[in-house]
């Protein structure tokens, strides 16, 4: 009874994506068109209106700031008015606007794009090279989310997998994707702790193996607090010594801006490895017209200072996640690391201070994900029967009442799917409708948590005050999306419901949008640029790459490694870089 | 029953073997969950929500110590509920031994009527056997007696004895079922 039809596991991440599948009862990742494992997720409109995804995109976004968006899962499901968002949307290159109901646009060109239609976009890059390589047509994906996310986030993750093309057989979470990726000894019963620090967000899950079946005990985490950060205090430290010594702020110049986040973001990952890194930006402004260069130093210690604070923000959702767990650090017979992030060696000494044990790394923090998301995938349809999922849900699920408190009616950390139903009746004679604001978080106050919606269970017959009961039915499935249901108690009738102030995509935007996704055509980019470019140094095909090398950023001196000389310098972006920094910056 | 019988759903009683349970919790999860049954989804999420909230009581000993206070409290009004006392009187020819076992049988009925007279009503109850060792009904009534009060032990044992003298008394053999689950962890 097993479905044969093949179906993928996706790892939609902040900076990274990676698909696998089950061949032959194996999990295994499909490379991309280019031979690698992992696909940048960034997506760019060109000025001559082509779409580049992954490392095409990647390569031209110095010369089109603009029109490139990379780190979209970081708007995701979010409001323009939350915190974090206010908080990006100066730190991004592309422009952030609101649409109607207060949701995030990126205005590309001409066009407002929903962080779900830019997402999807990459996911139908994914589905192209996955199709190409297996030979037929693939529309079966489990798709993963930070475990964190609410259930805005996850519904318009699931929006951009519908958008482009994919059957989304489930939504899961990544650190319990890891977590089955994992070859574990599956006789004995185990206590683990996966801590996933990626490019944009932080899990800490706690789970209970019991031969086969693996049971998320508690989850706790941060959803903006990953990679993307660590590459900013790096930017900082640069901008304010330029500053300093040029009196030039480099963040008016989005060009500048561009690379100098391209040499930040390398030289994080090279000082994994390396005790110092030179962070090399030739012809980075000019200044009364003649060009500076910009040449740091980096050491490592310097960095650790750096980020610092951020690494130890870590270790919050650590001891939450134990706390809720009702563990303590020695209950745990392992910790798993998850994420590009935990190769950083701080990262690393870090967690083992805390967990008091060595980590384990015997899976690729870079596809883990993704293979245990193909497990998944698996036992969905049938053909893996020797394992199961029972997660939670990461928030606290309520309404809001008298005096805008907020009631808790699924706790956190209940596993899914749940349900649980609350009578409610009316207060006035002859009240025809009966109101319900349910939201998600841990605050007292309904106003600190996030709103998923505004219900209104209408058509009530006048009677009465206090003669009609509603049982209204709140419901978690196994995507960890929520659901709201309402009856009328007496007459057992389903109850008509309006609902408003939610996020995300209506259904008549959606179906839009999955038109206009099959025609559009995700280009490569031109052959042209192509030749200009070397290989990146250090990547193998068709196996694990370190996700982050780009040709275009120097490489550190000193180091003995053998990485690529330098920034490469094309005859077009020459050009580019020394035309009018005004010309440059009103792109 | 105020509360759901957790072991019931795990058939397994006090005291509890937590690898057993761990086991039994891992085969009942992959029976009911979901994912293994697609075409009954309704079904196999209200199974697995009870499944998991049982092994959350009974695998955290100091949930499960409460969830055993509760029941204990409760099962003396379910033995009540559910079984109630035997007023049938011996059907045989009756000698002067058995007419007064009969007589005190009937008045530990009248005294089990008022919680305050329980004691005389166990009184009347033991006479009773004393005198007709086969009443089988007194048995009965005085291991619901124990039952009501808490002390399973002496419940299992006068429950044990009925089924002795009549091995057809199916209620006697389901309350024992029950009383023995809080006592030696067996089943009958």
């Amino acid at each position: 009874m097993a479905d044969k039809t093949l179906a993928v596991g996706i790892d939609l991440g902040t900076t990274n994506s990676c698909v696998a599948y089950l061949n032959g009862g194996e999990p295994q990742v499909i490379p991309n068109s280019d031979g690698y494992s992992t696909t940048p997720s960034v997506v760019a409109f060109t000025a001559q209106k082509n779409w580049l995804v992954g490392l095409d995109a990647k390569h031209q976004a110095v010369t089109n700031p603009h029109g490139t968006v990379a780190s979209i899962k970081r708007f995701i499901g979010r409001k323009l008015t939350d915190e974090d968002v206010q908080k990006d949307k100066s730190l991004v290159p592309y422009n952030i606007e609101g649409s109607e109901n207060g949701d995030i646009r990126v205005r590309l060109d001409d066009q407002l794009k929903s962080p779900e239609e830019i997402s999807a976009i990459i996911l139908q890059k994914i589905k192209q090279d996955v199709e190409t390589r297996v030979g037929e047509t693939v529309t079966n994906a489990v798709i993963t989310v930070p475990a964190y996310f609410n259930d805005s986030q996850r519904q318009a993750t699931k929006d951009a997998g519908k958008i482009a093309g994919f059957e989304v057989l489930r939504i899961i979470n990544e650190p319990t994707a890891a977590a089955l990726a994992y070859d574990f000894d599956t006789k004995k019963n185990q206590k683990i702790a996966v801590y996933d620090l990626g490019g944009g967000t932080l899990d800490v899950t706690i789970l209970e193996l019991l031969n086969g079946l693996y049971r998320v005990l508690a989850t706790c985490g941060d959803t903006h607090l990953g990679g993307d950060d660590f590459d900013q205090a790096i930017m900082q430290w640069v901008l304010e010594k330029f500053i300093a010594e040029h009196g030039v702020d480099l963040r008016q110049e989005p060009v500048a801006l561009q690379r100098l986040r391209e040499a930040a973001e390398k030289a994080k990952c090279d000082l994994s490895s390396a005790a110092a890194v030179d962070i090399n930006l030739p012809f980075i402004t000019k200044k009364e017209g003649t060009p500076i260069n910009l040449s740091y130093n980096l050491t490592r210690a310097d960095y650790e200072t750096l980020v610092g604070a951020l690494v130890e923000r870590t270790l919050e959702p650590c001891k939450k996640a134990l706390r809720d767990a009702n563990l303590t650090p020695t209950d745990l017979n392992e910790v798993l690391l998850v994420g590009g992030m935990t190769r950083m060696p701080k990262v690393r000494d870090t967690v083992r201070r805390f967990f008091n044990k060595e980590p384990n790394t015997k899976v690729n923090p870079d596809e883990a994900v993704a293979l245990g998301a193909s497990i998944q995938a698996g036992i969905i349809n049938g053909n893996v029967r020797n394992a199961l999922l029972l997660d939670v849900t990461p928030l606290s699920l309520g309404v809001e009442t008298l005096g805008g408190t907020f009631s808790v009616i699924i706790p956190r950390n209940t596993t899914v799917p749940t349900k649980m139903s609350k009578l409610y009746s009316t207060v006035k004679d002859m009240q025809t409708s009966v109101n319900v604001k349910v939201l998600q978080g841990e605050s007292k106050a309904a106003n600190n948590n996030k709103t998923l919606g505004f219900f209104s269970f209408v058509g009530i017959p006048p009677a009465p005050a206090g003669t009609i009961q509603i049982e209204v039915t709140f419901s978690i499935d196994s995507n960890g999306i929520v659901h709201v249901t309402a009856k009328n108690v007496a007459t057992g009738q389903m109850q008509q419901m309006k609902v408003s102030a939610t996020s995300g995509l209506s259904k008549e935007e959606l179906e839009k949008l999955v038109q206009a996704a099959k025609g559009r055509v995700i280009s490569a980019a031109p052959k042209e640029e192509k030749e200009a470019k070397p290989a990146p140094a250090n990547t193998k095909k068709a196996e694990s790459t370190p996700p982050t090398q780009s040709p275009l950023v120097s490489a550190p001196s000193g180091a003995g490694s053998d990485k690529s000389d330098g920034e490469v310098l094309t005859g077009d972006m020459i050009n580019f870089l020394l035309k009018d920094p005004d010309e440059t910056s009103h792109q | 029953m105020a509360k759901k019988n957790y072991y019931e759903i795990f058939k397994l009683y006090p005291p509890i073997d937590l690898g057993q349970l761990q086991e039994t919790y891992k085969q009942l999860i992959f029976e009911h969950h979901p994912d293994r049954n697609p075409t009954k989804a309704e079904w196999a999420i209200e199974q697995t929500m009870e499944i998991v909230e049982a092994y959350n009581v009974l695998s955290d000993p100091q949930k499960r110590e409460l969830y055993n206070f509760q029941v204990k409290t409760d099962i003396r009004r379910e033995i009540g509920e559910l079984f109630g006392i035997k007023k049938g009187l011996l059907k045989i020819k009756k000698s002067k031994e058995e007419l007064e076992a009969e007589e005190h049988f009937q008045k530990g009925i009248a005294f089990f009527e008022d919680k305050d007279s329980w004691n005389q009503a166990q009184h009347e109850w033991v006479t009773c056997i004393k005198l007709i060792p086969g009443f089988v009904n007194a048995h009965y009534n005085l291991g619901v007696l124990y039952g009501y009060q808490g002390n399973f032990k002496d419940a299992v044992a006068c429950l044990e004895r009925a089924i002795k003298y009549n091995s057809g008394d199916y209620e006697a053999k389901k309350t024992l079922s029950t009383a023995m689950g809080f006592v030696y962890g067996k089943k009958v």
